[in-house]
């Protein structure tokens, strides 16, 4: 190695600075034994970084400091976890508002902005419903309400005073079953569809009340019975015409 | 809004580094009421953004980072650099003497002061918490030969500020005892 490498590397070559591969500092320090002046060079390099890094060294460090640092890092975390709930609480205001908003906006649009009703169109649907066959009508009628099955054959639809609905079945409070309510002449028959398998095999045809009947109609294997509740003597003004007539 | 570190982390890293820190934050401002707001400072801005410390023996750096920026952004404020030009400053071709005296720390940071921070803040790092080349090039994000540059110019200022003008007055006593012992 010459004198110049030797003092290029003199730079790289701190104790701390660990920036020479052992290889080039070995190298250098066998220039150095060798060179009187590279060796003066830098001894004398090597004591002013003693002298400098002493005199940086000596700073005084204040008495309670560190108490200091931890007390002001503890008022800090304070300041953080105000900040954090003043945060949060407006968050939660901002979505209070909101949600009080959406739901005056969707009261408003349920209010005012409900689309307006044709009644001719509401007749026109009524004439085309009332084409259809009342039986075929009812089927699809209790299909949409979760009911799907045959209607007994023992019926006339015809005489419908309006379209099923799910209502309770007397006796039963809380037990909702479908139910068809017949008309004619001043007559009403209220029919309820309870489920076969809740009629007990031996229950009577016929039951009288103090002042109603419950008459059940002859099962055709259908998923549910077919409950007539009435006033009259019989049930022949609700047979189909032509089992009427017979 | 980050989630502050734990109290227990930030305390260990108070207990490992606040005292050289505290020097740090002393020979960049130059002043002890500086150097402990500095040093507050650092530690709360540390707890804040703990999280972006991943690797925790990457913690001294990080810290000194964190320390300088707020010196930089308080310098930046107060617009008093110091101006001292190193134009006439060369490298350390001339002869050291023989024995070198103490240096005066005071005196020191007097000379530090009058350094600009470019040149203040390697030279204390390079002698100060055994920050190689390249971790002063990271911490200062400048290339190494930069850095290395700055070194050699702020050593010499402080050189010819502090050890030759000691150097002169401790030549100038011998000589006077020299002189009046035959007296």
């Amino acid at each position: 190695m010459d004198c110049k490498t030797a003092r290029l590397l003199l730079d790289f070559a701190r104790p701390l600075a660990r920036e020479l591969e052992a290889e080039e500092a070995a190298d250098l320090e066998r220039h150095l034994d060798h060179c009187p002046d590279c060796h003066s060079r830098a001894s004398a390099e090597r004591q002013l970084d003693v002298c400098l890094g002493k005199a940086m060294r000596q700073v005084d460090v204040p008495a309670g400091l560190r108490e200091q640092v931890l007390a002001r890092l503890e008022t800090a975390r304070g300041d953080w976890h105000r900040q954090r709930f003043a945060h949060v609480a407006r968050l939660c205001a901002a979505a209070a508002a909101l949600l009080m908003l959406s739901w005056a906006g969707w009261y408003w649009v349920r209010e005012y902005l409900v689309a307006s009703i044709d009644t001719q169109r509401v007749a026109n649907a009524v004439s085309n419903d009332a084409t259809e066959d009342p039986r075929i009508r009812t089927e699809k009628a209790l299909k949409d309400l979760g009911f799907e099955t045959p209607l007994s054959p023992y019926l006339d639809y015809s005489l419908l005073a309006g379209p099923p609905a799910l209502t309770e079945l007397p006796g039963y409070p809380g037990r909702k079953v479908p139910m068809l309510v017949f008309a004619r002449n001043g007559r009403v028959a209220r029919v309820y569809l309870i489920a076969e398998k809740a009629i007990p095999k031996d229950a009577p045809e016929l039951t009288q009340g103090s002042s109603f009947k419950a008459e059940l109609l002859p099962s055709e294997g259908e998923r549910y019975r077919f409950l007539v509740i009435h006033d009259g003597d019989n049930l022949n003004w609700l047979l189909p015409p032509v089992q009427r007539a017979a | 809004m980050a989630k502050p570190g734990s109290p227990q982390a930030i305390q260990r890293l108070v207990e490992d580094f606040y005292v050289p820190l505290y020097r740090y934050a002393y020979r960049l401002s130059g002043s002890s009421t500086d150097a402990e707001d500095l040093t507050q400072e650092a530690f709360c801005k540390a707890q804040q953004h703990f999280g972006q410390l991943r690797d925790a023996s990457r913690a001294k750096p990080w810290l000194f980072s964190i320390l300088r920026n707020a010196y930089l952004h308080r310098a930046r404020a107060d617009r008093q650099q110091p101006c001292v030009s190193l134009e006439g400053i060369g490298d350390l071709a001339e002869p050291l003497p023989a024995q070198l005296p103490d240096l005066d720390p005071e005196r020191l940071q007097q000379a530090l002061n009058d350094l600009p921070e470019l040149f203040r803040t390697p030279i204390i790092l390079y002698y100060f918490e055994d920050f190689g080349y390249r971790e002063i090039a990271e911490q200062m994000d400048l290339p190494m030969g930069t850095v290395m540059s700055r070194l050699a110019r702020a050593k010499a200022f402080l050189r010819s500020r502090l050890v030759d003008a000691e150097a002169h007055a401790l030549a100038n006593g011998r000589v006077l005892r020299r002189a009046t012992d035959g007296l």
